[in-house]
């Protein structure tokens, strides 16, 4: 079918938000715990395309395409333990044979994926093998531990190699940057990972943990959020910016035509995400019969709009963006607005954002709100009339960038935990690699500055 | 002559309004004492005075004061006859129906109050007398002495005046019948042809007997010559032989009461004319109207034949008492009148009057109604109608009840059937028999605007017409038998269509509430099969959905999958080939959930095109629906629709262009070796080109993705909930097409397809041109880029592997790579660099001016609302 998209979830942490995600799309699509259409939307054919996401197996089953890759079995063992276990297709679940996982390092994440890569590369070609024109990979993972990172990294350049026309598209969990991390080695894990997301992936949504907890705690009132209630975000997240994909509108029906003018020049590509109203009763599973209709608040599309710039909906740390705020400036932003909307509303939203200069943007070329007006499930009964995602591409995710390259130095200056990395081939005759991956994250962070200046297109040039 | 009692009439009303005149202040006390005098001593000494003096104001005041009594009896000799000469007089001016010109009062009421006022006041004890007695003078005006002849032509002019009232229309016809002519002060008039003879002549009045005349006034009143009496066909009037001589009153009492007699040959000639022509098909409403008139000339005839013989009876013997006891009104009077009396002309001409007015009424409706026929005819008897003497008034509605009653069977049928049968061309509703099954509905059936009654207001006429063409419409193009069940109603029908008065408000309101009611029915009956059975709002809704591109997905898979086929010339084509692309994108959309049969309305068609066209220049959707949706969708709205698809489709084209353009360059294309500074100034150069080029993608994709959205949502999906509402709400198939029509035209007109936006649409067809040019000149810098980036991993690679056999540093010798002409270690041609900054440049000024310049213009449009486009477009700026 067309335009599908193949799902990756790589680690403890890919595995449980992609596990989030496949229930929020299930539940949205009115697909059972089993795979099979609820009855409810047996009639109802037609208004969506489940078929990016899923494929329907010869028994009516609805079968996600997504590949479930990880070390070490806990995570995969409880999905496949959970009311969910006859979703997903068995063929696609990687485990490793010794299930020992990777150690919280990259190094060995990376050479267990290329040991096993023949095995890995037979799933996704046999999946990709049943689409019709795969439109391309989603990829969610973290990209602080082991697998995640490492295997994750792998994935990226195999994917990179061998499906180059292909759209790659991550969502990436960033560590918590408040808290003391039980991974002392995160600092490297991120360097690294970080390259390969600057050079193999078309389009990265930054999630930072840092940011997800606050949000949980401040916006959510959850005194100490469980990683099952921040990946719940994160689904969240991937669901909305999906919509427009699996309710076909008159735009933005392509990840391409999204992601495409997110991201006008190819190395900035690392997107932030905001969403709101945020309520908790979202999360799947519950009954919402409790919801009735004067329940529902009236928040309005200038209320959402609004909301979106405000830093304490974003879901990258309020760190990086309250840093030299005055220069930070958006290359983009792609606002997915779904509910009952009238186009006018967002006409006056729009005009009141412009006049008040709720955001800044870059001088070098044009840019602007661009809004997709996307259809609700039919099945799902919001609190709220409106709710609205926004992909920002912002320069200020430079400062989360300079931070990685921060803790990296410190940590690489007292050459702290080499010797892991040193026992796998990649290290194994010096850390070049490193260096590398150090240059080019700099590199990145470098061009986002670049982007703050009004004449970044002659200024990166070496003439004129 | 002039009656005593008119000439009171006229001093009262002197003493009352025109008392500023002296003359009349004179005359009216002059006649004041003659009147006292004739009271106090002998009358038969002042007569004389008396006669002169009301000679004088009858002189004076002829032409003003029309109201004259002709009416007494020649036998009137009693006192006790006062009342009676009174009523006659009364009746008299009710049939004239004047009115007193300064109080606007009926003379008849005037009359009375004064004839009351003055038997109150018993002044004149021998009322009846002088009564009597100006009735006498009248008679013999011209045997007086000192009278001058003009005196008495012109009083002789006043009776035959009075008797002979032109009948006046509203709308300012007047009939003349040959006696009668305005002159030109407007007076009436008598302009006779006749000699007025000499007094002496008076004494040859016995040579013809007065009972002669009456019974050859009678014959002629039923249109056949009498013995002296005979139709004069060089004057076109019934006359008196010149070769009897008769007295010049009796003359001119016969020649006004022949002139019934004309009337009547008239009216039968008009009749049987009518008859004969019957079947050249005058239409049914004529038909009716001179049916109408028949009937009532038998009337007349019956009328005719009790007057008769009455007449036979008073001149045979005295015993008239046991005849015919009058069965109608104008018997009824003639009897009351005539109890036992001889018949004389005067008699004649009381029972004759009203007949009288009754045939010059009928002579003008059939004068009017002569050519006329259907709404015209029923027009021109309602103007007729509108008469203020309330017996002209209802004979005319008699009338035109009748004639209206072919027209409400027409309706009836139309209403209830959506039967046209109009041979004559007599309804207000046209068909148009050339028509093809699916124009039915807008060109089927029309209005006779001229034809329409004007009882029947333009919207009621236009709610039967389209009543009678939803019916027609349900039966050929819907094939539908039933439309609901009328049985029930034709009751109310028959009581519902009438009106025959032009005043019977209710009437029409009864009408045009059951027209409604009628046409509610049918309407909904249409929807409702419109929408349930032929699923008009599916196939409306599709056809957003596919041409004007609601559902993306399936507009995405097309472009994928035509997009090469379409890149061809157009002639090479194969639009059976587009066919088949075209199932494959329905079935690998949304799409393929829609009802098939709404999915077989969906085409692809290849428009007319000259030889150097490409075949994304002529694609094009289409959706061809059947009748009788053919009424919704017709012509005129396909071709708008395509006119739009065409322009979204090019839209998209170039989105789906400038998308690809990013993919080829996306992020995670390894163009360039990634490391820093490495290569020569070329590559750094190419890699500052490849970045700019970047960047004029991302303004056009701004561009274009706004003007999507600005034509998606602000036009498009505005436009639609607009009509949306509208239909459903629409209860007739008319709203719902005017609504259709509405939308389109929005549509159109917002994006920019209209004429009055030609400028800006021809600068947006040039921005895509260029788009276009610049994503082929991206192609070209990918293609050797790509070559360049191969060519240099293998170098690196080679390098590699002879490192590893341990052959240091690059040999000179090499078969490739380095010593190629033209090409230098960058693996691209160095011209390669300037030329694509060349082009580059121009597309990116050639851009700039091209947008600016489509910007400009939008103050050229102020008809469209284009704010939240230009707003979007210079958003960040």
């Amino acid at each position: 079918m067309p335009r599908e998209i193949i799902t990756l979830q790589v680690g403890q942490c890919g595995n449980q938000i992609g596990m989030e995600f496949w229930k929020k799309l299930c539940y949205e699509h009115g697909i059972s715990k089993t795979g099979m259409l609820e009855d409810f939307a047996l009639n109802n054919t037609g208004n969506d395309r489940k078929d990016v996401f899923f494929y329907q197996a010869d028994d009516e089953h609805y079968v996600p395409r997504a590949v479930l890759v990880d070390l070490e079995p806990r995570v995969i063992n409880a999905i496949q333990n959970s009311e969910y276990k006859n979703l997903y297709n068995h063929e696609n679940v990687f485990l490793s044979s010794h299930g020992g996982g990777a150690g919280n390092n990259w190094a060995s994440g990376y050479s267990q994926a290329e040991a096993v890569q023949e095995e890995l590369l037979d799933m996704i070609d046999r999946e990709a093998e049943g689409s019709d024109s795969l439109e391309g990979f989603v990829l969610c993972h973290s990209i602080a531990g082991g697998t995640g990172s490492g295997m994750g990294s792998y994935m990226l350049e195999a994917l990179n190699d061998r499906f180059g026309k292909k759209l790659i598209q991550t969502y990436s969990v960033f560590p918590n940057q408040n808290e003391t991390s039980d991974v002392v080695v995160q600092p490297y894990n991120s360097l690294l990972t970080l390259k390969r997301l600057t050079l193999n992936a078309d389009a990265v949504v930054v999630l930072d943990n840092t940011a997800l907890n606050r949000i949980a705690v401040d916006r959510l009132h959850i005194q100490n959020p469980t990683f099952a209630q921040t990946n719940a975000l994160v689904s969240t997240v991937m669901a909305a910016s999906t919509t427009t994909l699996r309710y076909p509108g008159y735009m933005n029906n392509d990840l391409v035509g999204l992601i495409a003018n997110l991201v006008p020049t190819p190395r900035c590509h690392f997107l932030m995400a905001g969403y709101t109203p945020l309520t908790i009763d979202e999360s799947i599973g519950q009954k919402q019969e409790t919801v009735t209709q004067s329940t529902i608040r009236k928040t309005t599309v200038l209320d959402v709009m609004r909301r979106l710039l405000q830093s304490k909906n974003i879901m990258v740390s309020a760190h990086a963006r309250s840093k030299e705020t005055s220069n930070s400036k958006y290359i983009s932003i792609l606002n997915v607005i779904q509910g009952e909307v009238d186009p006018t509303q967002v006409h006056k939203s729009l005009q009141r954002i412009r006049e008040r200069k709720l955001a800044q943007f870059i001088e070098w070329g044009p840019a602007s709100i661009q809004v997709a007006l996307s259809r609700k499930s039919p099945y799902v009964k919001s609190q709220h009339r409106v709710s609205g995602l926004m992909l920002a591409n912002h320069t200020s995710i430079r400062h989360l960038f300079s931070r990685c390259l921060n803790q990296y130095d410190r940590l690489m200056r007292r050459r702290a935990f080499l010797d892991n990395y040193e026992k796998h081939p990649m290290f194994a005759e010096d850390l070049s690699e490193f260096d590398d991956s150090r240059e080019v994250v700099e590199q990145l962070a470098e061009e986002y500055k670049a982007c703050e200046s009004p004449d970044y297109i002659k200024s990166w040039s070496s003439y004129s | 002559m002039v009656g005593g009692v008119s000439t009171t009439v006229a001093g009262a009303r002197y003493e009352e309004n025109q008392g500023a005149s002296a003359r009349d202040e004179r005359t009216v006390a002059l006649l004041g004492k003659l009147c006292t005098k004739a009271h106090a001593t002998n009358p038969q000494k002042v007569s004389g005075a008396l006669s002169r003096s009301v000679g004088i104001i009858v002189r004076e005041n002829e032409g003003e004061n029309g109201a004259v009594m002709q009416a007494s009896s020649s036998s009137l000799d009693s006192f006790g006859m006062e009342a009676s000469i009174a009523a006659s007089v009364q009746r008299q001016l009710v049939r004239t129906g004047k009115r007193d010109e300064a109080t606007g009062l009926p003379l008849s009421v005037k009359f009375a109050e004064l004839h009351e006022t003055l038997s109150r006041k018993g002044v004149l004890k021998r009322y009846g007398s002088l009564l009597r007695l100006l009735n006498q003078l009248s008679r013999h005006w011209n045997g007086l002495d000192g009278a001058d002849p003009s005196a008495v032509s012109s009083a002789s002019a006043s009776a035959g005046g009075n008797t002979m009232v032109p009948f006046k229309v509203i709308g300012g016809e007047e009939f003349n019948h040959p006696g009668v002519q305005r002159n030109k002060n407007g007076e009436r008039a008598t302009i006779r042809k006749l000699k007025y003879f000499r007094i002496k002549e008076r004494d040859d009045f016995q040579s013809l007997h007065e009972r002669d005349l009456v019974r050859d006034v009678l014959f002629v009143a039923q249109g056949i010559d009498g013995k002296y009496v005979k139709f004069m066909p060089s004057e076109d009037k019934y006359g008196i032989d010149p070769e009897y001589v008769v007295s010049a009153q009796a003359r001119e009492l016969t020649t006004n009461l022949c002139e019934i007699g004309w009337l009547y040959r008239r009216l039968q000639y008009q009749a049987e004319s009518f008859e004969g022509e019957e079947e050249q098909g005058k239409g049914s409403t004529q038909q009716a109207f001179f049916s109408s008139v028949r009937d009532h000339l038998a009337h007349y005839y019956r009328m005719l034949a009790l007057v008769e013989s009455k007449v036979m009876a008073s001149t045979s013997s005295a015993d008239a008492k046991s005849l015919a006891y009058g069965e109608v009104g104008a018997g009824g009077l003639i009897e009351r009148e005539m109890k036992g009396a001889k018949v004389s002309l005067r008699c004649l001409a009381i029972m004759l009057s009203e007949p009288m007015q009754q045939l010059r009424v009928l002579a003008i409706l059939c004068d009017a109604a002569k050519d006329l026929k259907g709404g015209m005819l029923i027009n021109k008897l309602f103007e007729l109608a509108k008469h203020g003497d309330p017996y002209v008034r209802s004979l005319v509605d008699g009338i035109l009840h009748k004639v209206c009653k072919p027209l409400f069977g027409m309706i009836s049928r139309w209403i209830f059937e959506g039967e046209l049968h109009d041979p004559c061309g007599e309804f207000f509703i046209q068909e148009n028999p050339s028509v093809s099954l699916d124009d039915v509905w807008h060109d089927g059936y029309c209005l006779r605007t001229e034809m329409i009654p004007v009882a029947i207001s333009d919207q009621v006429a236009k709610t039967i017409l389209r009543t009678g063409k939803s019916i027609t419409f349900l039966k050929k193009c819907c094939e539908v038998k039933e439309w609901g069940d009328f049985h029930s109603m034709s009751r109310e029908a028959e009581k519902s269509l009438q009106f025959g008065s032009s005043n019977t408000n209710n009437s029409v309101e009864t009408f045009e509430s059951f027209v409604h009611k009628v046409a509610k029915r049918v309407d909904s009956h249409l929807m409702q099969t419109l929408f349930y059975n032929f699923r008009c709002g599916d196939h409306l809704q599709a056809v957003k959905r596919y041409l004007l591109l609601g559902q993306g997905d399936f507009i995405q898979q097309l472009m994928d999958l035509s997009g090469e086929d379409l890149s061809e010339k157009a002639g090479t084509v194969s639009a059976y080939q587009l066919g088949s692309t075209l199932e494959t994108a329905i079935r690998s959309s949304v799409v393929q959930f829609d009802d098939p049969e709404i999915l077989n309305c969906l085409r692809v068609e290849m428009m007319p095109h000259a030889s150097e066209e490409y075949g994304w220049d002529v694609f094009s959707l289409n959706y061809v629906v059947r009748s009788p949706l053919t009424c919704v969708f017709t012509e005129t709205a396909m071709k708008k629709y395509l006119r739009v698809f065409n322009f979204l489709w090019r839209l998209k084209r170039v989105e789906h262009a400038l998308c690809s353009v990013w993919q080829s360059m996306k992020p995670s294309v390894q163009l360039f070796d990634r490391v820093r500074n490495e290569g020569s100034e070329n590559v750094v150069g190419i890699k500052d080109e490849v970045r700019r080029c970047h960047c004029v993608r991302n303004e056009m994709s701004h561009f274009c993705m706004n003007l999507q959205y600005y034509i998606m949502f602000e036009v498009l999906e505005e436009s639609w909930t607009e009509f949306e509402g509208k239909m459903k709400n629409a209860s007739d198939l008319d709203t719902l097409i005017e609504a259709h029509e509405t939308y389109l035209n929005n549509i159109v007109e917002k994006a920019l397809l209209g004429e009055r936006s030609q400028a800006l649409i021809r600068q947006l067809n040039l921005v895509f041109d260029l788009i276009m040019r610049f994503q082929g000149f991206s192609g070209r810098i990918q293609e050797i880029l790509k070559e360049a980036s191969s060519k240099r991993r293998l170098r690196t690679l080679r390098a590699e592997v002879e490192s590893a056999q341990g052959n240091w540093g690059l040999n000179g010798d090499d078969d490739e790579g380095g010593d190629a002409e033209g090409e230098d270690v960058d693996c691209f041609p160095e011209r390669f660099l300037y030329s694509t900054r060349y082009e580059l440049d121009a597309i990116k000024g050639d851009y700039k001016i091209l947008v600016d310049g489509f910007l400009k213009l939008f103050p050229t449009v102020p008809h469209i609302d284009l704010g939240l486009l230009e707003q979007k477009i210079i958003f960040s700026t």
